[in-house]
């Protein structure tokens, strides 16, 4: 599919040492945090928004897939240029552009983590409220187009909710300016929105403009255990039906208590059936009220122990067990595989008990972690990925969970994306006629069919 | 329309439920003389369905409608073409408060609405100018905020999914009940504000909060602008309020007019914090603090202040009609605009009033001249947009029917845009039925229907 | 490392690919590569266990292989725990195994390192490379340029003194009157021929303490060897150094090169299985300290006189992630009097130095350098202290180019300053 000419013509574009295409490169550009695979045709490492836009312009003219890449952290396969082509590097597109912080304003390339612009910020007082567990490496490019969630995405909202405009380039090439620094005042169509989660479908993004909020001055934070996952779900729906909605509500079961215990020695009860990880922050007066409030809750609904950290030292212990967790239960098996299905917070406990019917149904381990606040479900699922027939009991777990979170009334994917990896569970989440509502949508922006071709919606030819 | 028309929809609706009354079709009209010719009252999306399927092969234009408390905002004039008042469709499918959410068609009124989720201690934080006759569809296309969007941010913020009919006649879903939601693209929040230009949407999934453990307005009152400035913005980067508004003094004493009488007569601030007691009581002590002669609002006295900040277009406009300006500028500029603003009024507009939603950024200019005689004005509305502009913000006029100044804004985001703007729109309205009159695509695509 | 390539087949497949690497990886972070990455050379070494690629003839694959700085902070961050340097290392000896390394370099580890005299006699002739005008020539006369990653390279080398520490110990060594300990000194390859004044220090400042030094013959510790694959070689210098030593009845084994402190500590690792050196190395492993982990240890004469200075400290990777020795050199730094101590941020991060890393890939390690130099700015410190020479002569080159006012010195240096400074009645003498 990539020509000479075309290989020539993306030198020109971005410098002989930035277009790599041996077999050596090529291989390290073939997947990302997920469980797919694919080959790349040319990778190229780009530097500003002309260089896309003359790439995309040239890809569109001989549909040649273009798949943005940032960290490389995607667990949907986003990252992954399965129909080959492009694999265009957006890492050293890695400058914070703008700090405004009485306007409560940053404008980032796409490649700055998201970590980078937290910690540019935090000198003003000032946070950048999604906190995705990969904020570490993930760029801010990928966030919004997974529309990244985390931890406090119960009480502070997610991606979407904190960035408020862009540079996009469409896949003709043409460069266009999305949303703005400011509030919208006038009658325009809401593009914003539709880009972030988009998944590298709609364009690519040069620059991003995000929202800062003023950092919460105090926090309280609690762990709760629990003999059963029930009644740590049902503490959950309990504190929020108070009106309370913490920052942090981190569900850990008993696969993940066991394995952090095994590892660390920190006196974690390994007979829990779940233990529950609160914090609520925001003005120092009236937390101790709230904690007060919710560790009544967790008691009255059947937490044996409830611990409240007093400094900062304490509420680091506190944080051990969910800051280790993904540590801990990748030291059980060779590998593990991250799903997010999402559930109505009420639900959760259902889908719970459905994952570790699952897990011995199937002989296939699976610890859970989960954002209780929103049902965002965190199964980890462990495995030899050399082992193609336990490789075949994992791929029907998952289409089990997806199966029964749809029938919950939730969702494939609260905050990985869809990407490769869900694609074929699309069908079941949507109607014939929804699928091609959105694949209309997409050839509105890219008719040319280039930008991460093959993902999110399913193509229509392929068999229901 | 022709009468077989008619008689189609009858088919679909019932007769009873397909009217051509000259007085019904004034109500859901924009102008006193281009009106639609029938209006429509489907009680199921299936209908709704069937009734844009025929309006598409008949080359039908189709107009969504609530209540029409906000129809002037986002609506131009068009004669002909079909209504379709959703205001039947109007119960609560599910309210899953424990969850903390409620599915329910487009057209319930959002007083009933908040009345019922009250009974669970919850609430829907969207506050259109008519919080009781608004629909939630209404609120949704129209995209709808008050002085809260500085809290909880507009309608967007609340709603996790829709049922949407689109055009072509197809109804789908977007979006679903969790708070976290990637499967399809986000065209929940994309149709937010699409004031009907791309489908209709018929049931809603909203996020529901919890109705706050206290809540407390303040009003501070100043002699001079500047002070009410300086105290805004002391205000907010200080404290987290939810709605923080400053009046000059010209609006101030439309706020008398409008049913709450404040004390003094110079400019003034009202500001609303709500959680729990601490953290009010925390605030509004900083803020008495700071401003001894401020005066605390609870209860009734509170929600008469608001009521009347509400309604303070509609009172200042009165019978003969007044110009709606709004202009957003960056926080740092407010300072420079609202006192520059207030100069040219002064010298140009004696008859102004100015309000500003100041943690947003934004100012609405109230111009008392009837928007039939924009030409009055026009020269003043031109120099406040240049004003904005060199501070790096924009104004437009929300009620008029000349949309250059908001074209020149969208063309500015780069040629590309308008092109994909009419390609969205082709790909959801292939036959152009949709509102055609809407403001949010009417400088996009070639109207030719709508009325001069 | 005691298993060879294949059989950490369990190890390597442990990598999620998750990519929490890319927070720590410097070679990464400046590139934005994924074969610069952790990651993606677990993947490249993978595929060729796998079969894809012959990991001994694919070129680039070494190159991406030998790009890594063999740091550790992969290890520390990965959830997984995946032992990258190792794999990294265990590459490195298969594929020598296979095809040696280059002249030049098998001529350094087996020629030069390897034995001492002629390592000395390097040195010399470098002296007076620098002293002759040869230097001046070689840099004014762009024959520097020819060179390429060793012409920049020069750049690099101090001063190098007269006499090696070996030749200064007559003076230096002076048994402590009533001896509390009894050690033996390692002299590390560096530390005798380019810093001997740094040695001296230490030796000083121990001698201050009333330990008894003792400085037994000794051959290059064998990491330099050990990170081109050359384990044959590593692990005869391990059996030389370990026989030398085991003559004396020490209680520990210091040495001041946190380098060669790591290198000596794994000789049980390296030995474990040998039937005749196994417990031998144990046995002397279990001594291995490095000098201000010895001292924290054994407890320090506090009386000194001031040092009025700010100081910051880099940690060497082989300190900080092979020695957990961390807290221990703030603590004798904190300990002087005048001394302001600030924390520089990423401390523990890579200077780039990696041993002979800078002479190999010195375009690379310079602009990791640069973010070492980024930082230490930041801290407005005088001093740059740290505990390796390879670092010291990295962070001097690096102050020199980025011409930042400020001085890279060894926490030996100037704990001997504070010492020396009691003894004067006014003011710090300058080091």
């Amino acid at each position: 599919m990539v020509e000479q000419s075309t290989l020539n013509e993306l030198v020109r574009i971005a410098g002989r040492e930035n277009v790599l295409t041996s077999k050596v490169s090529l291989n390290t550009y073939m997947y990302d945090a997920s469980l797919v695979y694919g080959q790349p045709e040319v990778v190229v490492y780009v530097q500003n928004a002309q260089q896309i836009a003359a790439i995309l312009k040239l890809a569109s003219s001989k549909k040649i897939p273009v798949t943005p890449r940032g960290g490389g952290t995607c667990l949907s396969g986003g990252a992954v240029p399965q129909r080959g082509g492009i694999v265009m590097v957006m890492t050293r597109m890695n400058r914070i552009l703008e700090i405004d912080p009485e306007n409560r304003v940053a404008v980032v390339e796409p490649g700055v983590t998201n970590m980078e612009l937290q910690k540019a910020v935090a000198p003003y007082g000032l946070v950048y409220m999604p906190d995705p567990a990969s904020q570490k490496v993930s760029t801010m490019g990928g966030n919004l187009g997974e529309n990244s969630g985390g931890m406090r995405g119960i009480k502070y909202g997610l991606t979407r909710d904190h960035i408020i405009g862009m540079e996009l380039v469409l896949s003709s090439g043409e460069i266009v300016q999305i949303g703005g620094k400011l509030e919208p005042i006038a009658q325009e169509l809401n593009l914003n929105a539709l880009l972030i989660g988009s998944e590298g479908n709609l364009g690519i993004v040069t620059k991003i403009i995000c929202k800062l909020t003023p950092a919460p001055r105090a926090n309280r934070t609690m762990l709760a255990i629990y003999k059963t996952l029930e009644d740590a779900g049902t503490s959950v729906s309990a504190i929020i039906a108070r009106g309370i909605i913490p920052c942090t509500l981190e569900l850990m079961d008993n696969k993940i208590i066991n394995a952090v215990e095994d590892w660390l020695h920190i006196g974690l009860p390994v007979d829990a059936g779940a233990i529950l990880l609160i914090e609520v922050d925001g003005w120092d007066a009236g937390l101790d009220r709230q904690a007060q409030q919710i560790m009544q809750i967790c008691r009255e609904n059947g937490a044996t122990d409830v611990k409240l950290a007093q400094n900062a030292r304490e509420r680091d212990n506190l944080w051990t067990a969910r800051r280790m967790a993904i540590g801990a239960i990748g030291r059980l098996a060779p590998n593990y595989d991250m799903e997010d299905a999402t559930v109505p917070r009420t639900k959760l406990p259902e889908i719970l008990k459905e994952v570790n019917r699952l897990s011995q149904e199937y002989n296939v381990p699976i610890g859970m972690l989960a954002h209780a606040g929103d049902g965002n479900l965190h199964p980890l699922v462990l495995f030899d990925e050399r082992n193609k027939e336990e490789m075949e009991r994992v791929e029907k777990v998952r289409a089990a969970l997806f199966r029964k979170a749809l029938d919950l009334g939730g969702t494939l994917s609260g905050e990985h994306g869809i990407g490769l990896a869900k694609l074929e569970f699309m069908r079941w989440a949507f109607n014939p006629e929804e699928l091609q509502f959105l694949r209309r949508e997409r050839l509105a922006f890219d008719p040319s069919e280039i930008l991460n071709a093959g993902k999110t919606v399913p193509d229509t030819d392929t068999a229901a | 329309m022709r009468q077989e028309n008619i008689h189609k929809l009858e088919k679909i609706l019932g007769s009873g439920n397909c009217q051509v009354d000259p007085d019904i079709r004034r109500q859901h009209s924009c102008s006193k003389t281009a009106l639609p010719d029938a209006v429509v009252y489907p009680e199921s999306s299936q209908q709704v369905a069937e009734v844009l399927q025929v309006a598409g092969k008949e080359g039908i234009p189709v107009v969504p409608w609530g209540a029409g408390t906000m129809a002037r905002r986002g609506l131009l004039p068009l004669a002909g073409g079909l209504v379709i008042n959703l205001t039947r469709m109007n119960k609560i499918i599910e309210y899953d408060y424990e969850n903390m959410t409620a599915y329910v068609e487009a057209g319930i009124p959002l007083g009933e609405l908040q009345k019922t989720l009250r009974t669970h201690n919850l609430y829907w934080p969207v506050e259109p100018v008519e919080p009781d006759t608004c629909t939630v569809g209404g609120c949704i296309a129209a995209g709808a905020s008050g002085p809260s969007k500085l809290g909880y941010g507009d309608v967007k913020f609340h709603i996790l999914g829709l049922e949407v009919v689109l055009p072509t006649g197809e109804i789908i879903r977007t979006g679903g009940k969790t708070v976290k939601n990637v499967q399809d693209y986000d065209n929940t929040r994309f149709l937010a504000g699409s004031w009907g230009a791309l489908g209709i949407i018929t049931k809603a999934m909203l996020k529901l909060r919890p109705v706050p453990e206290k809540e407390t307005t303040v009003f501070l009152p100043f002699k001079q602008l500047a002070d009410a400035i300086a105290a805004a913005r002391l205000i907010r980067n200080d404290t987290l309020p939810v709605a923080l508004e400053l009046l000059d003094g010209a609006a101030i004493a439309v706020l008398a007019r409008a049913g709450w009488k404040p004390d003094g007569k110079g400019p003034g601030v009202l500001v609303a914090y709500n959680g729990f007691r601490e953290q009010v009581d925390t605030q509004v002590d900083y803020v008495k603090k700071q401003f001894p002669a401020a005066a605390i609002l609870e209860g009734e006295a509170a929600a008469a202040a608001w009521q009347a900040r509400r309604q303070l277009f509609p009172v200042f406009a009165g019978e003969s009609g007044a110009i709606l300006a709004s202009v957003a500028v960056p926080f740092t500029a407010l300072e420079a605009f609202l006192t520059r603003a207030c100069d040219e009024l002064d010298r140009s507009r004696k008859g102004a009033a100015l309000v500003a939603h100041f943690g947003n950024g934004h100012v609405h200019i109230f111009l008392d001249e009837a928007p039939s005689a924009y030409a009055g004005v026009e020269e003043t509305v031109n120099r406040l947009a240049t004003l904005a502009g060199d501070l790096g913000g924009l104004l437009v006029v929300d009620n008029i029917d000349d949309l250059t100044l908001t074209r020149r804004w969208v063309e500015a985001r780069g040629r590309a845009v308008m092109e994909l703007l009419s390609r969205l729109k082709a790909a959801f309205d292939p036959q152009r039925i949709m509102a055609p009159n809407s403001k949010v695509l009417a400088y996009v695509i070639d109207n030719s229907r709508a009325a001069s | 490392m005691v298993k060879t390539f294949r059989q950490y087949e369990e190890d390597i497949v442990r990598c999620n690919r998750c990519g929490f690497c890319e927070e720590v990886c410097p070679t990464y972070k400046v590139t934005g590569e994924e074969f610069s990455l952790a990651r993606g050379r677990n993947r490249l070494m993978r595929q060729s266990m796998e079969g894809h690629f012959d990991l001994t003839k694919e070129r680039e694959i070494n190159h991406h292989i030998y790009s890594c700085l063999l740091c550790g902070a992969c290890v520390v961050t990965c959830p997984s725990s995946v032992i990258t340097d190792t794999l990294v290392k265990a590459a490195r000896a298969e594929i020598t195994r296979a095809n040696g390394n280059p002249f030049p370099i098998r001529m350094a580890l087996h020629g030069v390192l390897a034995r001492q005299r002629r390592l000395t006699l390097g040195a010399k002739a470098l002296r007076f490379y620098q002293r002759s005008g040869a230097r001046w020539l070689a840099r004014h006369t762009g024959f520097l340029g020819l060179l390429g990653s060793l012409g920049k390279a020069e750049g690099l080398l101090p001063d190098i003194p007269a006499r090696t520490l070996r030749e200064r110990l007559p003076e230096v060594l002076k048994k402590p009157l009533k001896p509390r300990h009894k050690v033996a000194y390692f002299a590390g390859c560096m530390m005798n021929n380019f810093f001997p004044q740094v040695a001296e220090s230490t030796l000083r400042v121990f001698q201050e303490n009333d330990i008894e030094v003792v400085v037994p013959v000794s051959n290059c510790c064998g990491i330099p060897h050990e990170a081109y694959g050359e384990t044959e070689m590593h692990v005869k210098l391990a059996k030389e150094n370990l026989d030398s030593f085991k003559r004396f009845n020490v209680e520990a084994v210091v040495t001041d090169c946190a380098s060669c402190a790591h290198g000596l500590h794994y000789y049980a690792e390296l030995l474990k299985d040998d039937p005749q050196y196994g417990p031998l190395a144990q046995q002397f492993a279990a001594k291995v300290k490095e000098a201000s982990q010895y001292l924290a240890e054994v407890g320090f004469k506090k009386e000194m006189g001031p040092v009025n200075a700010t100081v910051t400290y880099h940690d060497p990777c082989h300190a900080v992630r092979g020695l957990k020795v961390k807290d221990e050199p703030r603590q004798i730094l904190k300990s002087i009097p005048g001394v302001k101590f600030v924390e520089m941020n990423e401390s523990d991060w890579c200077c780039g130095g990696a041993g002979s890393y800078n002479v190999t890939h010195y375009d690379l390690s310079q602009r990791i350098l640069a973010r070492k130099m980024e930082n230490f700015k930041k801290t407005g410190a005088q001093y740059l202290a740290t505990s390796c020479p390879a670092c010291l002569m990295q962070l001097a080159h690096g102050l020199d180019v980025h011409q930042l006012p400020g001085r890279a010195i060894h926490v030996m240096q100037l704990l001997d300053q504070a010492y020396q400074n009691r003894a004067v009645k006014s003011g710090a003498r300058a080091v």
